[in-house]
């Protein structure tokens, strides 16, 4: 939370403003629109340039999101990007900072990579996240010659946002995030019923108009796939550029994200990415990759073509809190049938973190 | 007449030398002046006492001895020493907040018995340390459970668009694998109460309840529905009877020690 540290002009800010930077009040929902007037947006980004320090307490990670949601403008990317370069800035603001510059405001690139080799762990994970997102071509080449990251999880996130750039623009570079997934056998465990089915565009339609972006710089709504297992529901929106034939032959002829899992959340009633699906043709057939959006990779397995429009097979890859998981498929002219679900209904060797010592 | 002596040993299988903030409350930290609940401030007030610190003991060792629950308290980021994201004046607030938390669930005649503390270092904590979207929220409880009987409750530094996230109904099994099992949420606020207040709110939703139905109710309203983001304020204390007989159905629930 920010503090009122630094003697600045204290100019009245609107009450509309000061409600919504509130450290204690909370804020809109996500896809709701705020509809601010260019002085409350100019207020915003005095306050998140420091230009202004409200009388009232206020949280910068709220002002930085709220100016997010109003103004994609370059000043407002600059006045974002000044949180993120600024190191006397709490942690958690500049975090948040380089998080909406993942929301496609305009120069958000080129304010991301003057901030690559940002020290602080966090920051900088979330810079590399954030290019994902957001970069091009430029972005790749500049993140190819990065040292590897000693923090493991930073390391994750680099390899991630490579291949996404890489196979959002179809770009020369190959990922190593294949992992061989485990075989599971049914009967080890209890297990929880799966299923996937193909979306009318009506209910796609309004499952995109409940959607939290962002959706990892591809077009999405086209096609999509419901996906059940246990209480827990996906979308599994297809990326729009692969084309619109049934057995998705794009995915064998160039490297793609394919699609995007986005999670339901009973108590918002909306959808958001928590998986990225990450394909790679491999002679006749491809490989997939299931990615979390911080990196961890989930799933792995392969698609080919053959009698029927596409078959696949999926297996969770050995991880802490892994979701053990073997899955074989196929579409057909007839709609999406599930051969072999093996889906168990605990995860395993999930970390108990360690005991807080005093 | 109770006994601490006791009830520490049939509750929390302490005997020998106790101490009473640290055996019977749990609250193991204090600040550099020697302060359990750190800097305070104007709105800074325990609900049961209506005074800034001052708790009943008395209380406090009936309620453990009814039914109870354990909380699991996960500070995410956080070095033994203090080196990591997690600082002191965020573990007295934290202890804080449950003391709130508890005067707050007294109302509904149920006790917070034991404090299990837990820490996810920086390196392991990774992105978790500043929560940004919703799966994220549900990613943390995925691949870390407290080994023990407590809700799993995952301190982190921020929340973007909501101070905490939680399922309604959330499971005794911690690593079921298809739902968010624990609660997640920001440490800072304005006012500290606040966070104690938040935090008996999430629990709320854990233990089985729905958002509503007043702004004074612990439940707080949302008045934006179906959105999810509950409105709450310091002034969210209050029970009604068919809620806490939810709560007092939920496996969470221990019984009499």
């Amino acid at each position: 939370m920010a503090t009122n540290k630094k003697r600045k002009p204290s100019v009245r800010v609107p009450q509309r403003v000061l409600d919504l930077i509130h450290p204690d009040v909370k804020s809109p929902p996500e896809l709701t629109e705020r509809h601010l007037s260019d002085p409350q947006v100019e207020a915003l980004k005095a306050i998140v340039r420091r230009r202004v320090i409200p009388k009232q307490p206020f949280s910068m990670a709220k002002a930085v999101n709220e100016l997010a949601h109003a103004d994609r403008s370059r000043s407002a990317t600059r006045a974002i990007a000044s949180v993120v370069a600024n190191r006397e800035e709490a942690m958690p603001d500049r975090v948040v900072a380089a998080w909406a510059l993942g929301r496609g405001l305009s120069g958000a690139q080129t304010a991301l990579l003057e901030n690559l080799a940002e020290r602080n762990q966090h920051v900088r994970q979330e810079v590399i996240k954030s290019l994902g997102i957001v970069g091009d071509g430029e972005a790749l080449a500049r993140l190819k010659r990065l040292r590897a990251p000693a923090a493991e999880s930073v390391a994750k996130q680099l390899a991630l946002s490579k291949a996404l750039i890489a196979h959002r623009h179809d770009l020369a570079y190959d990922h190593d995030l294949y992992r061989r997934g485990v075989v599971r056998k049914p009967g080890d465990e209890p297990m929880v019923t799966l299923s996937l089915s193909p979306m009318r565009k009506s209910t796609i339609r309004a499952h995109r108009e409940r959607f939290i972006g962002p959706a990892l710089g591809i077009d999405i709504g086209d096609r999509a796939f419901r996906l059940k297992a246990g209480k827990a529901l996906w979308t599994v929106y297809v990326n729009n550029a692969i084309g619109d034939d049934d057995h998705l032959s794009g995915m064998f002829e160039r490297k793609w994200i394919t699609a995007l899992l986005a999670r339901w959340h009973v108590r918002t009633d909306t959808n958001e990415v928590q998986y990225v699906v990450l394909t790679s043709p491999r002679d006749r057939s491809a490989e997939i990759v299931v990615a979390r959006t911080d990196g961890e990779v989930m799933y792995t397995g392969t698609a080919s073509k053959g009698r029927d429009l596409l078959r696949f097979a999926m297996r969770d890859v050995a991880r802490s809190g892994t979701a053990p998981t073997n899955v074989k498929g196929r579409l057909t002219r007839g709609g999406l049938e599930l051969e072999m679900t093996v889906p168990f209904g605990r995860r395993q060797q999930v970390s108990e973190g360690e005991p807080v010592v005093v | 007449m109770i006994s601490v002596r006791q009830v520490a040993d049939d509750c929390l299988g302490v005997t020998g030398s106790i101490s009473v903030n640290r055996d019977i409350y749990g609250y193991i930290f204090r600040d550099n002046n020697g302060r359990l609940f750190g800097a305070l401030g104007n709105q800074d007030i325990l609900p049961a006492t209506n005074h800034p610190t001052r708790r009943s003991l008395r209380a406090q060792l009936e309620l453990m001895k009814g039914e109870s629950f354990n909380l699991s308290m996960f500070l995410v980021g956080h070095e033994n020493d203090f080196s990591g994201v997690v600082s002191l004046a965020d573990v007295t607030a934290i202890q804080y907040g449950i003391q709130v938390t508890r005067d707050v669930y007294a109302g509904a005649d149920l006790g917070i018995r034991q404090i299990f503390w837990r820490r996810i270092g920086v390196a392991e904590a990774g992105g978790y340390t500043v929560i940004e979207t919703r799966g994220e929220a549900v990613d943390i409880t995925d691949d870390f459970s407290g080994p023990n009987n407590g809700i799993d409750v995952f301190w982190v530094q921020t929340i973007q668009g909501a101070g905490g996230w939680c399922n309604q109904d959330g499971p005794c099994d911690k690593d079921a694998k298809d739902e968010q099992t624990g609660v997640v949420i920001q440490i800072q606020f304005n006012t500290t109460r606040f966070t104690g207040i938040l935090l008996g709110h999430e629990l709320g939703h854990y233990l089985g309840l729905p958002t509503g139905p007043a702004a004074n109710n612990v439940m707080g309203v949302d008045n934006v529905p179906p959105f999810g983001v509950d409105e709450v304020s310091i002034n969210s204390t209050q029970w009604v009877n068919n809620q806490i007989q939810t709560i007092q159905g939920h496996c969470s629930i221990l019984g009499t020690c």
